[in-house]
Formats: structure tokens, sequence, C-alpha cells
């Protein structure tokens, strides 16, 4: 083939000639074209971009529709290189003043910069950006330079150049000790110390070996994984090359979820390209190394995200997990060696070959070492994804990049680790993330979720909510996850229904040791993590749910209603209006609205719609 | 040889033996409902569990399939242990109030009365999966799988319609724990009402009792690949045939 590289020179030269001729001062555009910015149509943005330029006859200038720029909030982003010029919002009928102001006349269009929520000064650089300039964007920082269906483009910026260096220049003893060293943990769930996995399949009896790209991110509001198979997926399978050459691994497969299809056709489109340009394949770079990558599409079930349950669904089977007394790395797939990382892992690798894991181990806490991105969402102002090193604080993540809680509301809580993970308070704000701390204080890194709750969340309601999400993905094979987690859920219902007793509290207690001493996989292990952590921190609220019949957030329907006052009313009609339930009745401009508690159905409607704060919820 | 301690007692095993294996060889009693030996345990009851000290840490494992790969202390009756296969058997007892398996179980480990809402239901099913891997591993022929996942999990036909690969050899009610699984054999006739599949049964050519469905017959010569007098005379007969 055409493109082949036959080897490293060969790399080089072309890395060399993608760069040739280009002057740092020169203009380029970027257009973040990933999942958050695509629902407020970046599409459109993107391409009414391209030819507005082609008509201001600046058509020459080089625009990249790129993979997630991390500030989903302020989507669409655009951003006008080398200076950096952030336009955030961005909406097709601002192109015209962009080009025209811009791009050919360096002036500001100063509406579309973001404003400083603490000097109410609008910045202009992207590098000023308080949600950008306390990351360290390690891993996604690359999404914003590159076309993530361009091979070429990745290559340009160092692509590649990790794997060759490990193929040629190192043993494969010598990049697991590298990785060892850098204490790359993984980051999918469990923090498991990579470079272990990848010694055990190494020492392991079996051929072939197999190498697994975890990519069924399953997480609710979780798109780490997706921003980077959508963002940079030669990243991803660079660190794959590299795990595979250390492993003596000649097959790999990447595990994406059905419900990510533009990370599936990004990850086609990357794995064709690197077959073609004799990335992938046999005899990579002219050496005797030979590694090949098949896509498998997930079956739809959160448990698929279990090493062992993915590997059965790969095999064509019910994503099941089974026992890992024997650990996966001697009897993986087809019961042969297996190392299988997640996504954000596998990209990790390069950055560690290519920085050495002295500099990487000068980033993060004592035992966890580099970046962890976080997808932060929930009651913030700046929801998007962030990569920060290990070992910031919560309220560092929260309120320096999240810029705070919305609307000005109080802080109560924040979730991590995903529906497994837990809530953890206010007083634990200064705590550093890391694989260890979050266990401690009694949540998990996870894969990296982290919700942000404010004082109008019930946190009997938020442990029903993950109960009843894992109690749906649960697979159902072993006992205590099925019916633990059934049980688990009748007695929450029971409370925020205002029938709990004082005895459930012990129940909870109970099933959550069933759970975790019971369960055959992790999913089962950590699901009372939700309901352990509300009552480590929040007891009092389930006691105002047992005792008082109260819900203090007012969030449980059975537990609030809904009142109007009379002094405030003015009579407006509105919330009568707007009953869905025939509740409301009342004479226009008079003060005679009553809401009817029988026929209410405390939707909050009302309470929502009423302009004179009329509606009380108590 | 690894050095094995089980419930204080001393002795030596072979790599890779169960600690079922060892229970059983030492007369140690470990309750069982998911693990039959003619199929490959798969710990999806977690009644067996017990908890082991390996590596100088100690943790919960399941005995049907944790094989030992190193020295091992076990205690089949810790307080850990205990409580949760109370547990196990309270949440068994809210499932499946009819099943006698369940009840005498529960009463020998001291559950009463289950803290949850009790179903409303003469299913004995534990979804244990034996049935599924007995038609699958031991018969051959998979007529049942398990469909669905959580809590709706259950072993069905495919489609809950009829299935046709179904020899109405009634495997899975032999292997049932719970006896979940009912087989009526009434005029010439075998009918399994869970599976909704019914089967026409044949007689020994020599008593004329019925002991084989025509289905079986047909399977057992297709797998053998040829006829043979145990498929027309009755285990009974054909002793007195030989």
């Amino acid at each position: 083939m055409a493109n082949t590289i036959k080897s490293w020179a060969d790399l080089k030269s072309l890395e060399t000639k993608l760069n040739k001729g280009k002057d740092p001062k020169q203009r380029w555009i970027a257009v973040c074209i990933g999942p958050g910015c695509r629902v407020y149509g970046c599409l459109e943005v993107y391409e009414a971009l391209k030819q507005e330029m082609q008509k201001q006859g600046v058509g020459q200038i080089p625009v990249k529709g790129t993979g997630c720029h991390g500030f989903c909030e302020r989507g669409t982003l655009l951003v006008i290189y080398p200076e950096g010029i952030f336009y955030s919002r961005v909406k097709v009928d601002d192109i015209p003043e962009i080009v025209e102001q811009t791009i050919k006349n360096n002036q500001i269009v100063e509406r579309l910069c973001c404003v400083d929520p603490k000097t109410n000064q609008k910045i202009v650089y992207e590098k000023d950006i308080p949600f950008y300039k306390y990351q360290k964007k390690l891993i996604t920082g690359n999404n914003r330079k590159i076309d993530p269906t361009s091979i070429e483009d990745y290559i340009a910026i160092g692509g590649y150049s990790a794997f060759a260096k490990s193929l040629f220049e190192m043993t494969p003893d010598q990049v697991i000790s590298e990785v060892k060293t850098a204490g790359l943990r993984g980051r999918g769930g469990g923090g498991f110390a990579a470079a272990r996995k990848w010694e055990s399949s190494r020492k392991a009896q079996g051929d072939p070996k197999y190498i697994i790209c975890n990519a069924d991110e399953g997480d609710p509001g979780a798109f780490m994984d997706r921003s980077i198979m959508e963002g940079n997926p030669h990243s991803v399978i660079e660190g794959m090359l590299i795990g595979a050459y250390a492993v003596g691994s000649s097959n790999g497969y990447v595990y994406i979820r059905h419900e990510y299809p533009l990370a599936l056709q990004y990850a086609t489109i990357a794995i064709n390209q690197a077959r073609e340009y004799g990335l992938l394949g046999e005899n990579i770079l002219g050496s005797d190394f030979s590694f090949d990558i098949k896509i498998s599409r997930g079956g739809g079930a959160f448990v698929a995200g279990e090493s062992s349950a993915l590997m059965q669904s790969i095999e064509g089977r019910v994503a099941e997990p089974r026992a890992k007394y024997v650990h996966m790395a001697e009897h993986g797939l087809y019961n042969k060696p297996t190392v299988l990382n997640n996504v954000e892992t596998w990209a990790n690798v390069p950055l560690i070959i290519n920085m050495g894991s002295k500099e990487y181990t000068k980033i993060g806490t004592e035992n966890s070492k580099g970046t962890k991105i976080f997808s932060l969402v929930g009651k913030i102002n700046n929801t998007g994804l962030v990569e920060v090193p290990m070992g910031v604080t919560l309220r560092q993540i929260i309120y320096d990049i999240g810029g705070g809680i919305k609307q000005g509301k109080k802080f109560k809580a924040v979730q991590t680790g995903g529906p497994s993970g837990g809530v953890l308070p206010a007083d634990k704000l200064d705590l550093a993330v890391d694989f260890d701390r979050l266990t401690e204080a009694g949540s998990m890194m996870g894969s990296g979720g982290m919700i942000v709750m404010d004082e109008d969340n019930c946190m009997v309601d938020v442990a029903k909510y993950f109960i009843t999400f894992l109690q749906e993905e649960s697979c159902g094979k072993c006992v205590p996850c099925r019916e633990g987690l059934k049980r688990m859920l009748e007695i929450l219902n029971k409370i925020t229904d205002g029938k709990g007793e004082e005895s459930d509290m012990q129940t909870l207690d109970d099933l959550s040791d069933l759970l975790a001493d019971g369960s055959l996989c992790g999913l089962g292990n950590t699901a009372q993590n939700p309901v352990l952590s509300t009552i480590k921190y929040f007891r009092n609220e389930y006691e105002a749910h047992i005792r008082d019949k109260k819900c203090p957030a007012k969030v449980c329907k059975a537990l609030i209603k809904f009142q109007i006052n009379k002094e405030k009313c003015t009579g407006c009609n509105l919330c009568l209006k707007n009953c869905p339930s025939n509740a409301i009745t009342g004479q226009p401009k008079q003060k005679t609205y009553e809401i009817h508690q029988n026929k209410c159905v405390k939707c909050g409607i009302c309470y929502d719609v009423c302009k004179f704060d009329a509606v009380i919820k108590e | 040889m690894y050095k094995v301690k089980i419930d204080g007692i001393e002795t030596e095993v072979n790599p890779g033996t169960t600690i079922l294996d060892v229970a059983n060889q030492e007369l140690i009693e470990i309750p069982t409902l998911c693990f039959n030996e003619n199929v490959e345990p798969r710990g999806a009851c977690r009644m067996c569990t017990v908890e082991v000290e390996v590596w100088g840490r100690k943790r919960l494992v399941t005995a049907c399939n944790y094989p030992i790969q190193a020295d091992i202390v076990i205690d089949t009756q810790s307080e850990r242990v205990k409580k949760l296969r109370r547990l196990i058997l309270e949440t068994l007892l809210a499932r499946t109030p009819q099943s006698e398996r369940i009840q005498e179980l529960a009463q020998k480990y001291g559950v009463t009365k289950p803290r949850f809402n009790i179903e409303k239901t003469d299913d004995k099913c534990i979804v244990c999966g034996l049935c599924v891997q007995a038609c699958k591993d031991i018969v051959g022929v998979s007529a049942i799988g398990l469909s669905e996942r959580g809590i709706s999990r259950k072993p069905t036909t495919p489609f809950e319609e009829t299935s046709h690969t179904c020899i109405g050899c009634g495997s899975c009610v032999y292997i049932c724990p719970t006896d979940a699984i009912t087989m009526i054999d009434k005029d010439g006739k075998r009918f399994f009402p869970r599976w909704k599949t019914e089967f026409k049964l044949v007689g020994c050519e020599s008593c004329g009792a019925y002991f084989m469905t025509d289905a079986q017959i047909e399977h057992i010569k297709k797998v053998m690949g040829k006829d043979d007098p145990s498929l027309h005379y009755c285990p009974n007969c054909l002793i007195l045939k030989r």
C-alpha cells in the first residue's frame, strides 16, 4: 500500500514532512464537534464557518472539526489559533461576524467571550478561562489540536513515536517496568496496577494472548472514554500497541458500547487507517512484531463493562460475570491470557513512554499517579469534562473549575464513582481526590463520574435512584445482587413513601453486608455504597423520613404537599391553567385559590409557574 | 501439594482442588444449592461461601469453584459466613416461600420470618441455572436458557414458546435443587408445565411400561449413530434380557 510506513525512520520522516512549512504563527480554527456540542448544533456551525470563510475569501485558513474540548456547558465552542481566542455558545448567525471581525480583522467579538464569574470581566483567551486554567489536560489536551479522523494529524503531533520507541529501543520487560514505575492504575473503576496485569499475562502460558480495550462506559452521566474515542482514537490504539508488544500479544479487541455510534465509527476509521499506514498488521514498522485489532460491539448492558462479563460477550455469549479466582491475565478471553484496560488507561500509556516514568510520577499523589478525567455534571455552573492531576481537592474541581453551584445555591454533596460510588458531604470538600482517599471516605474513583448536588436533592431519593439503576442492570446470576438489590429498593421505597420503620436502618445495613460479602462480581460488591454513604453522612435525612415522616429537601412526593399562600396570591390563574390534574380551584383576580390534596399529584408545576411565590411546598 | 487447615483440621491437597472437595473429604458440611458435581460450578447461589485466609489476606470465597492455589486456612463457620448464609436464605425465603428445600435450610440456619414482602407465588425456582446447564452440558440439546436480567431473570424456552429441541428427558427436573420443575406422566404422555412442552411416551416392548419419550429415543439414536436394545426395553426388562 502506498502509505505504508516501513520503518521507524519512515515514521519520523512522515512526521517531519507533515510539519514542514508549518508556521507556529499560522492561523487555524478549531470547532468542537464532540457529543456535548452536537446537542447545540455544532455541525451546522462548523459547516457554516467553512462556507462563510470561502465566501469572504479566507477559505485557505484551515478549519478543524475536533473532538470534545470539555467545556460542554458553553457549547458550541470555537477557538481561533494561534492566539487561542475562545468563543462559546456560538450559533450559525454569529459566523459572518466572527469571520469578518476576528478572522479577517483581528477584532474580538466580545459578546461571544466567557465572563469571569469573580470579576465579571470578559475573558478573551482560552488559557485564561478558569475552567481550563486549573486543569492539566495531558490526555484530553490533544483533542482540540487534531481531527480525530486523520491519522496524519496524530502523527504530526508525534503520534506513534512512543510505540516506535518501545518497539526499537526497549525490551518488553523494560516497557512493563516503565509502566510499573510510573504507577499506572486502571482508570476503569478498580484502580488495579496496570503493569501487574501485564506482567502476569506476559509470564502466563498460552497462545494467543489477548489485549482488550474496554470502551463500554456505562455510568449514568459519564463520557470520559467516549470523548477520547471520539476525540483522539489513535492514542488508544497506540497504547494498545505498546501493551501488546510488552505482553507478547498479537490479537486485540476494542469493546465499544453500542450506544456510542460515533465512537464506533471513529474507532473503525482509526483502525483502518492504522492498518493502511502499516501500524497494525504483520511485521509492523519492519519489525517482527505483529498485532491487529478487532472491534466488538457491546450488548447494551451495564454489567458488560465488568471484565469477565465483557469477555463472555466478545465470545458471543450473554454478558454474565464469572468467578475470577484465577485471574483474567492468565485465563481470560477464550481461556487465554488476557490484559483488559479501559480507554483512559490505554491512552495514558504512550504518555508514560514519551514523558518517561520519572516525569510522569511527578504528577499526582503517592499512590495515584498522573491525571484523571472526570465528567462534572449536576447542579454545577460549568458542566463538562475536566482533567486534573490526582490529588487536587474536590473544592478545586467544584468551585475553581466547575464555577460553583448553580443559582448560588448551597452545596450539599458530590457523588463520585458512578452508581456504585458514594456521596461525599461538604466537610469532605477538601479531600484530595485520588484512588485511596475516595475509597477511605466511603466512595470511590470509579471511572470518574462526578455528580454535584445542592440543597434541593434528597439523599434518600439519591440512594434510591442509584439502587434502582443497579437493580435494573444487575445480571441476575447471583442471589445477593439479584435479591438483595430488590429488597434494598423495596425498603428505600417504603422510607420515601413515609412508611419507614426504625428497624429498616438495620435491614439496610444487613443487606449492605449481603451485597458486599456475597455478590459474585464488582457490580454487586459495591452496590451498597450509595446507601451506606448516604446513611453515613446524611443519617438525619433518613431519620426525618422515618420518624417525622418529612422529606427535608422536599423531594419525596408522599411526604410533601403544595398549598397556596392567600396573602401572596394575586389570582393570576396561572397555576389553575397549568395543573394537569384539575386539583386547583379559584376565581381569577380573587384570593380564593386552593389546591385540593385529594386530586393533587404533586408534580410541582404550580410551584414552578407561580411568579409571586404564592405556592408553598412543605 | 498445599497445606490446608479447614475448621481446625490440617491436611494437604493437590493444586486446583476446590474447597468443597476438601470439605467433603474431611466430612465438613458446607450448604450448597446450585452445585452439582456433573456440571461446572457457576457459583450463583453463594450458599457455599466460606472465609479463607491466603497470602495473609482474609476474604470470602465460594467453596464450589475456588481452586486452592496456595497454603490456605479455611473457616466454614465464621460469623461473617453465618450471617451471609442467613441473609441469602432470608431473601430466598421471601422469593420462594413455598420451596421445602429453602424452608428446611432456613430453619437449619435460624431464619424464621423474612423482613421483606413475601412473594405471593408457588414458584419454587431460585434461578440457580442448573437446569440450563444440565440441558446444555449433559443432555446436549440446549432446549432452555436463562432469559432477561436482574430480578426478572428466569430459565425458559426460547421466546417462551414450545421448544423444538427439547427431548423431554426430564434431566432438568432431576437436577433442580428446589423441585421447581414438574414433569407429569399421564395417559401415555409426558408434560412439562413450565416449558409448555408435551411428549408421547413409548412403552417397553416386553412389559409395556412407559419408559421414555419418542423424542428421547430419536435423539439417542442420532447421538449413538445406531439403534440399541436399551431404546426398546425399560431398564428393568433390559436387565432381565441381558
